[in-house]
């Protein structure tokens, strides 16, 4: 009777849970300052969320509403002389804006985290990138150098 | 005997191999070379995928500089994510093209109005180009609309297209933007389209074309014929003036006599009649229940809770996004940017993205847009992409897709703090639905706004210039 259970008790505890529900969306894995570091996004329980570990701890994790601000994509930009190596996650705001968040993946230091009512510009060169982001529609520029 | 068969074996991968076709890019695009070092590449110039076969399930792509006959330009061979790249090359056609799938069988019809991506080019089992269809943020999407999850262990969805209907619709495309530029009205007369001056040769086959099919200008829906114009408009001084003018022009009979005070009123008395068809619907499906799990009450579309989203709150919310026009031909301000495409496909009463409506479509815990009242009805078994470009011409079910979003965050706000009022409820829904606490929005919305409508006796035409003072 317990064989048939305990696989039973198993099951329904992992729905009431809904652990089933967790969907990897993008994975990134390499190496960062000779430590093995992992990007994943994945959607669970509405909300999109998105996880930096080294060597397997938990460093930095963003949360956000899956519906109204949900997970687009993330990029890796490394400098040109390979000493920074930036994540650039991209997530939806509201109906129709942006939002970015930068993350420094060798400090694990979120270094950028702005919302925009409409899509955001991004223009990248070697020695870092502009951002530029919208109240309303005015817009606002940051510079961010490696 | 034998001999032919092991050539025949040995050659099989390279007659079936994927060769690099060469694109022009649309907006400017940044590669990262292997060094570290970035290119920016400026718009117009070219570039060609490699090693198509074994780059396709990975989020990035290989490409090389070439110039506009697809010789190297400086041999180096650069990474770009794939998504990226896609938005910076893709091309929008109007009309539709037949695709089939790898082994050269019917795969269907891609209506007009999708992004497609030139990724590579074969000759068997005849000469084609190998497509991927994307989506606004360069996404892959498989031909029913379903974008497509890399986790799901499938192929990246591509289709092969013969290169000859390619090159036609391409010059279609090109045509269709003239009579866009010639014809100001949508009286539904038939355009003859050798009128408009494009040489019946197509230069890149050197033959003649095939003779265009007619476009009748009744056919496409609002947000199709103000994106037609788009091209001979954008950039240019008067651009916003001419695009109110064309989306003025599109409205139904109904709205077009309207004074500002008229859609006003009609604005809020639409936003009730569509709120009791939600509920009624809901309550007659029988799933317009409290359950006692907070967040299967969230995910569930046709649980709307009694003290929720009222008219007044999406009138309002409404009366923000039209900037002042009221009208659901809408596009937005990005319609008018020197770019591409625009930067957002937001359009009408409500200023839904594409991108948006997709997420509300395939929510992974279930449709939260159900399209089960007379105002959505007409969007019912359209792919996510086509429904969107429709809602434009469905004023009610624009202003539904307000209610279902609103609906869903304020029941998520409460999963996530039970304690809070009915106000900060409404409030976290209002900022899940544009921006942030600190804008204009929330004030206008919620502080200037919405009293304004909750006062009894008022109407729309009451309030609406609440938000633009």
């Amino acid at each position: 009777m317990n064989k048939i259970k305990y696989p039973l008790i198993m099951f329904s505890l992992l729905c009431s849970f809904n652990i089933m529900a967790k969907i990897v969306r993008l994975e990134w894995t390499g190496e960062i300052a000779k430590k093995s570091t992992s990007v994943v996004a994945y959607y669970f329980e509405n909300y999109d969320r998105l996880e930096v570990k080294s060597e397997g701890e938990l460093k930095v994790e963003l949360r956000y509403p899956y519906l109204s601000e949900g997970f687009k994509h993330f990029e890796i930009y490394t400098s040109p002389d390979k000493s920074k190596q930036w994540l650039v996650s991209f997530w939806r705001k509201g109906v129709h804006g942006e939002h970015i968040v930068v993350i420094d993946l060798k400090d694990n230091k979120v270094i950028y985290d702005e919302t925009s009512s409409w899509p955001m510009k991004l223009l990248r060169d070697e020695k870092g990138v502009t951002l530029i982001n919208y109240a309303g529609k005015k817009e606002l520029e940051t510079r961010l150098n490696y | 005997m034998v001999i032919r068969l092991f050539i025949a074996f040995i050659l099989c991968p390279y007659l079936f191999a994927t060769e690099s076709t060469f694109n022009q890019i649309q907006e400017s695009l940044t590669l990262e070379a292997p060094n570290g070092t970035s290119q920016n590449l400026d718009k117009n110039a070219f570039i060609r995928q490699v090693n198509v076969d074994n780059n396709l399930g990975k989020w990035y792509a290989e490409v090389q500089l070439v110039d506009d006959e697809n010789n190297e330009i400086d041999g180096q061979v650069y990474r770009v994510s794939r998504k990226y790249l896609n938005v910076a090359i893709g091309v929008m056609f109007f009309n539709s093209l037949k695709l089939y799938d790898e082994n050269g069988n019917d795969a269907g019809s891609l209506p007009g109005g999708f992004n497609i991506v030139r990724i590579g080019e074969g000759s068997h089992p005849f000469e084609h180009y190998l497509l991927a269809i994307t989506d606004d943020d360069g996404g892959a999407i498989w031909l029913d609309g379903t974008p497509y999850d890399p986790r799901s262990g499938e192929p990246y969805p591509t289709y092969k297209v013969r290169k000859e209907s390619f090159h036609a619709e391409l010059l279609n495309n090109k045509i269709n933007e003239l009579v866009f530029l010639t014809h100001d009205d949508n009286s539904g007369a038939t355009c003859d389209v050798s009128a408009t001056g494009v040489p019946a040769v197509d230069p890149e086959l050197g033959r003649t074309r095939p003779k265009p099919r007619p476009t009748n200008l009744n056919v496409p829906s609002p947000y199709d014929v103000v994106m037609g114009r788009r091209s001979s408009l954008k950039g240019k001084r008067g651009c916003e003036s001419d695009r109110r003018e064309i989306e003025r022009g599109l409205l139904s009979s109904e709205w077009s006599g309207l004074s500002l005070h008229q859609k006003a009123d009609k604005i809020y008395s639409l936003a009730k009649d569509v709120r009791s068809e939600i509920i009624q619907k809901s309550n007659e499906s029988g799933q317009n229940v409290r359950k006692s799990s907070r967040f299967q009450n969230s995910v569930n579309p046709h649980y709307f809770p009694d003290n929720g989203i009222k008219p007044e709150l999406v009138t309002c919310i409404v009366f923000q996004e039209t900037e002042g026009h009221l009208n659901y031909t809408s596009h937005n301000f990005t319609y008018c940017a020197n770019t591409k495409s625009p930067r957002s496909s937001a359009h009408g009463l409500t200023q839904f993205t594409r991108t948006t409506f997709r997420m509300m479509k395939n929510h992974p815990d279930g449709d939260q847009a159900p399209f089960n009242t007379t105002y959505s009805a007409p969007l019912n078994g359209k792919s996510a992409h086509e429904a969107h470009k429709l809602m434009s011409r469905y004023p009610g079910a624009q202003i539904e897709m307000a209610y279902r979003l609103l609906n869903h965050e304020y029941k998520r706000a409460y999963v996530s703090s039970p304690n809070k009022t009915r106000t900060q409820l409404l409030r976290a829904a209002v900022l899940a639905y544009d921006k942030d606490n600190q804008s204009e929005y929330i004030r206008n919305v919620m502080e200037k706004c919405l009293p304004c409508m909750n006062k009894s006796g008022n109407n729309g035409s009451d309030c609406y210039e609440e938000v633009y003072e």
